[in-house]
């Protein structure tokens, strides 16, 4: 591996590791999940995520990637042995699967701050039907589905220091001021303190009710991109001496604040500017996407200053969802790297392949919404592989030899313990519970594998995914090459 | 009242530890730039 494809700095690989992290699962899930499941209650327990679930696993990965100097695939394969590649290749289709829908998402965000640049939002502009337009007219969605796994391809092809570090050192400082101008001006209008109370106020009873935790620990996984392979493939690129621990609680840390200044930019205005209290709760029940681009919409006219807030709030919507794909293509690209292809025929491929895979997501909402319904909730099956690839290692071997050598805060035995006991039975719980969910709460259709938001749907796209790789492990095995580059 | 305490408390803990872990990264990298005696 060249140097070229090493991170310059450590700051260049925290840049990058942080705008991995930090999506637009913070901007417009996270103020909801915060603002329905007990404000401050919900804070503490995705804190506690932080800890026992989400911070061992991104230092999992990171000393997997550093140790094998390979993407998932090849990770898995040098880690676990030949027998479980199909574990790797698992991690990695998941997190292109969701590629191809978060493409497009990206290019909603992009759509929204061309609009906003062009002071679309204006008061009496019905933003329902803007928004229903938009994803009606297939050109424009797939336009700009094109224009961001373009521009993602364009830096990824430049490589990890021209590309990827490059991008990230301007795109994260850049987000945290927007999202620190959004909050300042959100919690500055008359009447932001009911939803300041609302995000911080704990409710300690919701934390009695198991849909809590589920969405806390759910939020910190998804939000950290803990189990996605991204942070272990970006550890390819790191010296051999970075920090492990101390890196990835900073991520961890980092990806929380994003969340909570997002929390304090969204809620605060919706609450300030909504006509009545009915009109604002309803607001944050309108999903992810009718929170942002309906809701928000409309009320930007009606902030004083709404028309610079809203480019600066989607902008950062933007770079927030960019810095993510980067990361989840260059997991893509890794892996052709791997098997020995050069960076920029495997950028050309896996750019090529998300456009069109992302399609379907562009051209049909409701696909969107079905493959973001069945690949989100994989991730945690992608988490419990990582587990299970320590505890065939040796969690104390994995800490003793992998973590603490190069780490400013050094892990004790607790961290072994977390990973061998507590982290299972989360991963067990979580699913457990949200399969559960799934067969009680649609008791008459959850067995259908061709609905779009059924238990079985996910369960039959799963064992496609599954059977396939495991009839191709062997192949996939040998489709890495076999000695890693060395580095430093 | 009650409001600002609680902010206060969930963005000490975790803007608190965020600052923590850049201020200590921060004196780790400049410390390395030094020339040792």
């Amino acid at each position: 591996m060249s140097t070229k494809d090493q991170f310059l700095s450590r700051w260049g690989f925290l840049a990058a590791a942080l705008g991995m992290a930090i999506g637009t699962g913070n901007i417009w899930r996270f103020p909801r999940m915060a603002a329905q499941y007990g404000g401050g209650a919900f804070i503490l327990a995705y804190t506690l995520a932080l800890f026992l679930w989400s911070a061992p696993l991104l230092m999992s990965e990171m000393a997997i990637g550093r140790k094998t100097r390979r993407g998932p695939i090849g990770g898995f394969r040098d880690f676990l042995g030949r027998r479980h590649t199909w574990m790797g290749a698992w991690m990695v289709m998941v997190c292109m699967l969701i590629t191809f829908y978060y493409s497009v998402v990206t290019g909603y965000c992009l759509k929204y701050f061309v609009l906003a640049m062009q002071g679309a939002f204006k008061e009496g502009v019905d933003t329902t039907a803007l928004w229903n337009n938009f994803l009606s007219t297939p050109l424009q969605t797939v336009l700009f589905h094109a224009l961001a796994i373009g521009l993602c391809g364009l830096v990824i092809y430049k490589g990890i220091q021209s590309g990827v570090e490059r991008v990230a050192k301007l795109m994260v400082p850049a987000l945290f001021i927007f999202l620190i101008v959004a909050a300042a001006r959100a919690i500055t209008l008359a009447g932001a303190g009911a939803g300041l109370r609302y995000l911080f106020v704990p409710d300690w009873s919701k934390l009695g009710q198991p849909a809590t935790w589920l969405q806390a620990f759910t939020q910190s996984a998804w939000s950290t991109g803990a189990g996605w392979g991204l942070l272990l493939t970006y550890a390819i690129y790191t010296s051999k001496r970075e920090d492990i621990s101390q890196n990835c609680l900073l991520v961890g840390f980092g990806d929380q604040s994003a969340a909570l200044l997002a929390g304090m930019a969204i809620i605060p205005t919706i609450f300030a500017l909504s006509p009545n209290l009915e009109r604002a709760n309803s607001a944050m029940a309108s999903g992810n996407t009718g929170l942002t681009f309906i809701s928000l919409a409309q009320l930007f006219p009606k902030m004083p200053g709404g028309a610079i807030v809203a480019p600066i709030f989607f902008l950062a919507m933007v770079f927030a969802a960019f810095t993510s794909l980067i990361a989840m293509v260059e997991v893509g690209v890794r892996s052709f790297i791997d098997a020995g292809w050069g960076r920029k025929k495997s950028t050309v491929v896996v750019v090529i392949g998300c456009l069109l895979l992302g399609l379907p997501s562009a051209i049909i909402p409701s696909f969107l919404e079905n493959q973001d319904w069945v690949w989100g909730v994989a991730l945690l099956l992608s988490g419990f592989f990582v587990i299970l690839a320590v505890w065939k290692f040796g969690a104390d071997k994995v800490r003793t030899e992998l973590i603490n050598p190069s780490a400013d805060i050094k892990m004790g035995r607790w961290w072994s313990f977390i990973i061998k006991f507590i982290s299972p039975v989360v991963f067990l719980v979580l699913t457990g519970w949200w399969f559960y969910r799934g067969i009680v709460d649609n008791p008459k259709n959850w067995w259908k594998p061709f609905s779009p938001f059924t238990t079985m749907t996910v369960l039959f796209q799963w064992a496609i995914l599954l059977v396939v790789l495991l009839a191709a492990n062997r192949l996939l095995a040998r489709w890495v090459k076999a000695s890693p580059p060395e580095v430093d | 009242m009650e409001t600002y305490f609680w902010m206060a408390i969930m963005l000490a803990i975790n803007w608190g530890g965020f600052i923590y872990l850049l201020v200590r990264t921060s004196r780790k990298e400049v410390a390395k730039t030094k020339p040792k005696p």
